[in-house]
């Protein structure tokens, strides 16, 4: 029998941990197992259901990488992020707008780095702590912490 | 003009990939320290090859890197081959002797592409790979007074002050303070709490920095088992920031048997050390990707 522990289920990403279709595909083998389990006398020959099993196939498996906005205007709330490059501020011209007089029309760009993002600071006046580090740049990593002004991010390093 | 500091290679002793690491990266010690135009490069430890593909990203027409090696330790030079700038013959690499006419650091970097290490010998690299010194001490280059002080460490290595217009950063790695200590061993140990009499003439050569980054391998706690292995306990370089007046310490030269959550236990010992002597010292530990811009 196959349980998915119930804090997973829980989980909001959970239905991006695992796509439904694996599931389902995880679920169909788990119940196929069961058969040659149940005993089976040995004169049965070569053919037996074990040797039916297919392989599963590598999955592709993805999930967005995520700023989680826990403090600042617009806060709680969930930024998936995506494309090359993204522009963060106070102006509504930006990518991801964040409507504080704390933060710099343009503040930070995101910019796509080795599989996760690199923040840049864009001369803002309020600057980009990292982890209570005032950094020109950064590379992030998954549980960083970044504050611009008022507003506070938990980065969750997707795949 | 600021002066803009990104490290490239945090680790000590040897690379250390994997999950455990992530954070604060796993390449050996490499910095790269940019004022106007001019690069310096602090060591070339495996974080240097990662550098040098960054640098041919960056629109520049040619390349020139001033060199500043601490010593020749392995994690201080096994980068310098996969630099690919070095094959590019527009490009030049000055590599600087501590003192007039000293032209070790260039023939030992030569050493290490001999056959029998690696299959590119030194003359095939194409770029201007010049030997060059730092005169008695002291050199302006490019505006920029750097200074170097010699430290405790197997062998003998340096560490480099660079200043320009009131700001000044010093990076100083691979120095076990703690044998320079005014107090023995055994005085040390009975009060680990109090402040430890660091040298006058290191307190002075870092006095006032804007940013130090300075080996700070050990605990206080691992430090007993390590004495003349060439590293400091992390809470002496804490006690040497102080007494000069740092503003920000980035611990550097991250052991290789630390994760990144020891790393961060060491932040905290290191903070809290800094708060008992009532100093506004900020103090983080290196980590790969990450940029300091200093004005
Ligand atoms: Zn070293
Ligand atoms: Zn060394």
């Amino acid at each position: 029998m196959l349980r998915w522990p119930s804090p997973f289920r829980q989980s909001a990403l959970a239905s991006q941990c695992v796509p439904r279709y694996a599931r389902t595909e995880l679920l169909r083998i788990a119940r196929h197992q069961k058969t040659p389990m149940s005993h089976e006398p040995e004169q049965s020959g070569w053919h037996t259901e074990e040797a039916e099993i297919p392989l599963l196939q590598a999955m592709p498996f993805s999930r967005p990488h995520v700023l989680q906005q826990i403090r600042g205007p617009g806060s709680p709330a969930i930024l998936e992020l995506s494309g090359e490059s993204l522009v963060l501020g106070r102006s509504p011209e930006t990518d991801i707008h964040i409507p504080s007089p704390s933060l710099s029309r343009t503040h930070m760009r995101l910019e796509r780095y080795q599989g996760t993002y690199r923040v840049i600071d864009l001369d803002s006046s309020n600057g980009v702590y990292l982890n209570e580090i005032r950094v020109h740049s950064a590379v992030l990593r998954d549980g960083d912490t970044l504050q611009l002004g008022n507003a506070v991010f938990i980065y969750h390093e997707g795949k | 003009m600021a002066f803009f500091v990104r490290f490239w290679g945090t680790r000590g002793s040897i690379p250390t990939p994997g999950r455990t690491t992530n954070k604060y990266g796993g390449n050996t010690s490499c910095v790269e320290i940019r004022v106007d135009d001019t690069l310096f490069v602090c060591d070339g430890g495996t974080g240097l090859r990662e550098l040098g593909v960054d640098l041919l990203r960056r629109d520049m027409p040619n390349i020139t890197a001033h060199f500043l090696f601490s010593h020749m330790h392995w994690d201080h030079i096994q980068g310098f081959p996969f630099f690919t700038p070095a094959y590019i013959p527009v490009n030049t690499c000055n590599i600087y002797g501590t003192s007039a006419g000293d032209h070790r650091f260039h023939s030992l970097l030569s050493g290490q592409m001999r056959s029998d290490y690696f299959p590119v010998d030194f003359s095939e690299l194409r770029s201007h790979i010049l030997a060059t010194d730092l005169d008695d001490g002291k050199r302006p280059i490019d505006g920029v007074r750097v200074r170097w002080f010699e430290q405790r460490h197997p062998g003998s290595s340096y560490a480099y002050s660079l200043e320009k217009n009131g700001v000044k950063v010093v990076y100083a790695t691979d120095n076990e303070i703690d044998l320079t200590l005014a107090k023995t061993f055994d005085e040390i140990q009975s009060d680990l709490e109090k402040q430890r009499e660091v040298p006058e003439t290191l307190v002075e050569f870092v006095r006032g920095a804007d940013l130090l980054i300075a080996d700070a391998q050990y605990t206080d706690l691992e430090y007993p088992k390590h004495v003349g292995w060439g590293h400091p306990r992390a809470t002496t370089v804490v006690d040497l920031a102080v007494l000069a007046g740092v503003k920000q310490l980035a611990l550097f030269h991250h052991d290789p048997m630390h994760s990144d959550a020891d790393v961060e236990a060491i932040v905290q010992q290191c903070r809290a050390r800094a708060r008992l002597f009532g100093s506004p010292l900020f103090t983080f530990a290196a980590r790969e990707g990450l940029e300091l811009k200093l004005e």
